[in-house]
């Protein structure tokens, strides 16, 4: 899956530590999610989306390659 | 692979201690069974097929405890030269509870291993030998028992990590024991000795985790 994940941590000025923090994870599995190497679990997804004030789908996007 | 980096990594460095912990513990150990006067003439020691056994088998906890510290080391400068190498640890509130704890349990191990051998010349009784086999027992079970604490304190992709180590180590271990029960019956090798199984689950989960770690992180 794409994410726009960076993108909306960078516009908040956030570190990958302070989200990983916020979300109680790993800042490695913030890192991973925004790589695209890992897809978080739903539970982690409706958290996320409830930090940026948005949908899941504003988040996440079918993988288009 | 740049040469440099070759020679820093962790895979490299604890090979070449392996390798000649393996070299100088094999003749230790055959210096001992020539001497039938010493007390090594006896259980673990007693024939040369178990003495080169043991030597696998202190092998790999060697490796385990240089692995644990060289992480040990890695994470107290994050600059140091594994840093470069893209290589990162499994960052929990109990990771360094973890590493200390195994590290420490894995000294144990090889202290009671080595101990009970003196121990069991102190008496003939059965009972006793019985006793004295569960004192390396305990070491291992804390060290069960501080993965269990510190499998608690990971997230979902850290998790998944575990699972992926798990299974590489499961399976390498049952394939492993089912090739070794094979050459067994069929009387290509004697009696193999079952006690380097638990270190070697270990081992391997070592080493299935870093490839999981580089896979996905």
């Amino acid at each position: 899956m794409d994410n726009r994940l960076k993108v909306l941590r960078a516009e908040r000025d956030w570190t990958q530590q302070d989200l990983a923090d916020t979300l109680g994870v790993s800042r490695q599995t913030i890192n991973a999610i925004e790589k695209g190497k890992y897809d978080p679990s739903l539970p982690v997804a409706f958290k996320l989306a409830s930090v940026f004030e948005c949908l899941i789908e504003d988040i996440f996007s079918p993988d288009n390659r | 692979m740049h040469q440099q980096a070759m020679r820093k990594h962790p895979f490299f460095v604890v090979g070449g201690i392996g390798f000649w912990l393996v070299f100088v513990l094999n003749i230790s150990l055959d210096f001992f069974n020539n001497a039938p006067t010493t007390i090594f003439s006896g259980s673990l020691f007693s024939s040369e097929w178990n003495a080169k056994w043991l030597a696998v088998y202190i092998l790999f906890i060697a490796l385990f405890i240089v692995g644990a510290m060289i992480n040990h080391i890695r994470n107290r400068n994050p600059d140091s030269c594994f840093g470069e190498m893209g290589y990162s640890e499994m960052e929990s509130p109990g990771s360094k509870q973890y590493q200390k704890s195994m590290m420490i349990n894995a000294i144990l191990y090889i202290v009671a291993v080595i101990s009970s051998e003196f121990l069991l010349k102190l008496s003939d009784s059965i009972y006793i030998h019985g006793l004295i086999a569960f004192i390396p027992i305990t070491p291992a079970l804390l060290m069960a028992k501080a993965l269990s604490s510190y499998v608690k304190t990971l997230d979902e992709l850290q998790l998944k990590v575990i699972m992926e180590a798990s299974l590489f180590s499961l399976s390498i271990t049952t394939i492993g024991c089912l090739t070794i029960g094979f050459f067994q019956l069929y009387e290509v090798v004697p009696n193999f000795p079952v006690f380097w199984i638990f270190p070697s689950v270990f081992v391997l989960f070592g080493i299935g985790q870093y490839l999981a770690i580089k896979k996905h992180f």
